[in-house]
């Protein structure tokens, strides 16, 4: 199972190496570690 | 809020994180094996890990070893999976014949019960192709749990040459949450991208990742992905999104 929606990249970033850092809500009843997923901005 | 109450719920928030398990070192698994038997060609070795419940110490691991049935076999058609989890394998009911499927082999391995406990995970299968190996079963025969997954499909792992290299994954969902991005590691100025997330538990390589199917998140659970990124000036900004959708 994949989870997914939009991310949006705003018009003031530079081009380069960014973090996505995802992890479940505080109000989640599961727990979770987050997690820093390496993207490009181009 | 009160400096009492306050107090409790740092305290509380502070015994939450203490009781969490911490990543595992991965490099730091043993990777010994007590027992092995003759095999018929170069085995390929992979492990599953799982936490420790009662009195249990440390990551509990179970072999998981590719053999072929002769030498001259295309396929890796030999499963031996260290069930009772003693490093001794080949035992008896230790060793899987698979079905050949799509020019790899398929294993239908049924229940697993977890070493040193009662726990038993049902319906596991082990498929090997030249491209990599996957597996599912249904933890405590409810949830799917499957892998090994990653970011691209030529990144799924295969098993590894020797115990040294072996494949390690972490199936179920005894640990904290973790996240695997799946073809979106390449985002535009100014766009949005519809960022894929498998759900799970990271393994040994960034092929090896565990996760769940759809049912392991309900509606009305939802992640959270924040950007971490650099604004013209060079400074660190963040932008929070929300992903709610399943696929």
């Amino acid at each position: 199972m994949l989870v997914h929606g939009p991310v949006r990249v705003p018009d003031n970033a530079r081009p380069g190496d960014a973090i996505v850092r995802v992890e479940l809500p505080t109000t989640s009843k599961f727990k979770s570690r987050p997690t820093d997923i390496p993207v490009t901005i181009e | 809020m009160p400096m009492l109450l306050s107090t409790l719920v740092a305290v509380q928030a502070a015994l939450s994180a203490a009781h969490e398990p911490p990543p595992i070192d991965f490099a730091a698994v043993p990777r010994t094996i007590v027992t092995q038997p003759k095999y018929v060609a170069a085995p390929r070795y992979g492990m599953f890990l799982f936490e420790p419940r009662g009195e249990q110490r440390g990551t509990q691991r179970m072999w998981l070893v590719l053999d072929k049935s002769s030498a001259d076999a295309e396929a890796y058609d030999v499963l031996y999976v260290d069930r009772d989890g003693d490093g001794v394998l080949g035992e008896e009911g230790e060793r899987f014949v698979g079905v050949a499927k799509d020019g790899g082999a398929r294993f239908e391995v049924g229940d697993l019960t977890q070493p040193g406990t009662e726990v038993v995970h049902t319906e596991f299968v082990l498929t090997w192709t030249k491209a990599s190996v996957r597996y599912q079963m249904l933890w405590q025969g409810k949830t799917k749990t499957m892998g090994g997954f990653g970011p691209y499909r030529e990144t799924y792992a295969s098993f590894g040459d020797s115990p040294a290299e072996a494949t390690l994954y972490v199936p179920g969902y005894d640990r904290p949450l973790e996240f695997e991005h799946w073809m979106c590691d390449k985002l535009r100025v100014g766009a949005s991208t519809d960022f894929k997330v498998f759900v799970g538990a990271k393994g040994s390589s960034r092929g090896a990742f565990s996760c769940g199917n759809e049912k392991l998140l309900p509606e009305g659970e939802h992640a959270i992905a924040t950007l971490i990124y650099t604004d013209e000036d060079g400074k660190e900004q963040r932008v929070r999104a929300e992903l709610h959708e399943r696929c």
